[in-house]
């Protein structure tokens, strides 16, 4: 094994211990309740009595900014692999990029010519 | 047992439990989250494959957004839609879906028995050093791949310009809905006005 996927290893081990200790902490210093009654299990909502369903609607105009946003993380994912190879391929993989981006670029200025991205 | 296929084995445990977490869980919720453990399995066993880059986009693509989609689906249609339908299936049901299952189990069973018996034991192809990286993925793909990677685009613009037609925005607005009622219509039956802070609150001043 190298050195790099040690450290990736402890990377994960640390986030891990990190997110465990937090809720183990919270169970032993957190104050509970002894009976479990109705209140106990009621949404707590700093002081106020919770009203109405937690599990509300959303809008679908989030979705198209999530949709948008699955666009553009692709579009990321190739400028990770375009970064590295670009000292090697020269004006060839630049040509490629902007082709690439250009054309996802229409989808953008659709999206905004929609209003997709405007909160209405 | 090697550190390689404790690991394995872990990713193994991981992608099996989250499939049936997604499949049996009765809050979708959980369901969605059980196929990001799934999908975080998965991405472990491209790294043990040697294919760190499908790895990391693994992760970047399916963990970051895919599973933000699905989640953002089950908000979108609100407790309703999430009650668990009720009556029980139909034998006929179960018993094609118990073969179903047995006939993938003894089809992979018999391929990778084929794959890794003695006879081709140490026979594939070794790999060159820099295999699965980041850097030779991207030399394929802007080398040898390239038609297919700038056609990838036609793709990405399909489903943009899907999801603005199926979401309708654009359209002028209709009256409130439930659907997008502000909280102060949901919670008060209209819009409030801001109490002046200098009073302080007592039994018959409005909210």
């Amino acid at each position: 094994m190298n050195q790099a996927w040690i450290s990736t290893l402890v990377f994960l081990v640390v986030s891990a211990v990190l997110a465990a200790s937090v809720m183990i902490a919270a169970r032993i210093l957190g104050v509970a309740s002894k009976r479990r009654t109705k209140l106990t299990l009621t949404t707590y909502e700093c002081g106020e009595e919770p009203e109405g369903p937690a599990w509300l609607k959303f809008h679908p105009r989030y979705y198209v900014v999530a949709l948008v946003f699955v666009l553009f993380d692709v579009e990321a994912v190739f400028l990770f692999t375009w970064a590295l190879i670009l000292p090697d391929l020269g004006m060839l993989a630049i040509v490629d990029m902007f082709l690439f981006i250009g054309i996802l670029l229409l989808g953008w200025v659709f999206a905004l010519s929609k209003g997709a991205l405007r909160w209405q | 047992m090697t550190i390689g296929s404790v690991y394995f084995f872990l990713c193994a445990i991981a992608c099996i439990a989250g499939a049936l977490v997604t499949v049996v869980a009765r809050n979708p919720i959980r369901g969605a989250l059980g196929l990001l453990l799934t999908i975080v399995g998965i991405a472990g066993m491209y790294l043990k494959l040697h294919a760190q880059f499908l790895a990391a986009v693994q992760v970047i693509v399916y963990a970051g957004a895919v599973v933000i989609l699905f989640v953002f689906v089950l908000m979108l249609l609100g407790a309703d839609a999430m009650e668990r339908p009720t009556g029980n299936r139909s034998p006929v049901a179960r018993i094609a879906g118990g073969i179903g299952i047995a006939a993938i189990v003894l089809f992979t069973a018999y391929r990778a028995i084929q794959v890794y018996s003695r006879a081709t034991n140490g026979h594939f192809p070794s790999l060159s050093e820099d295999f699965g990286s980041v850097k030779s993925v991207g030399k394929q793909l802007y080398s040898e791949a390239l038609a297919p990677f700038e056609l990838s685009t036609a793709l990405l613009i399909v489903s943009v310009i899907g999801a603005i037609a199926v979401a309708r925005t654009g359209h002028k607005r209709t009256a409130l809905s439930p659907n997008n009622l502000t909280s102060a219509h949901r919670f008060f039956g209209g819009p409030v006005e801001p109490r002046d802070a200098a009073q302080p609150i007592t039994k018959d001043s409005t909210l």
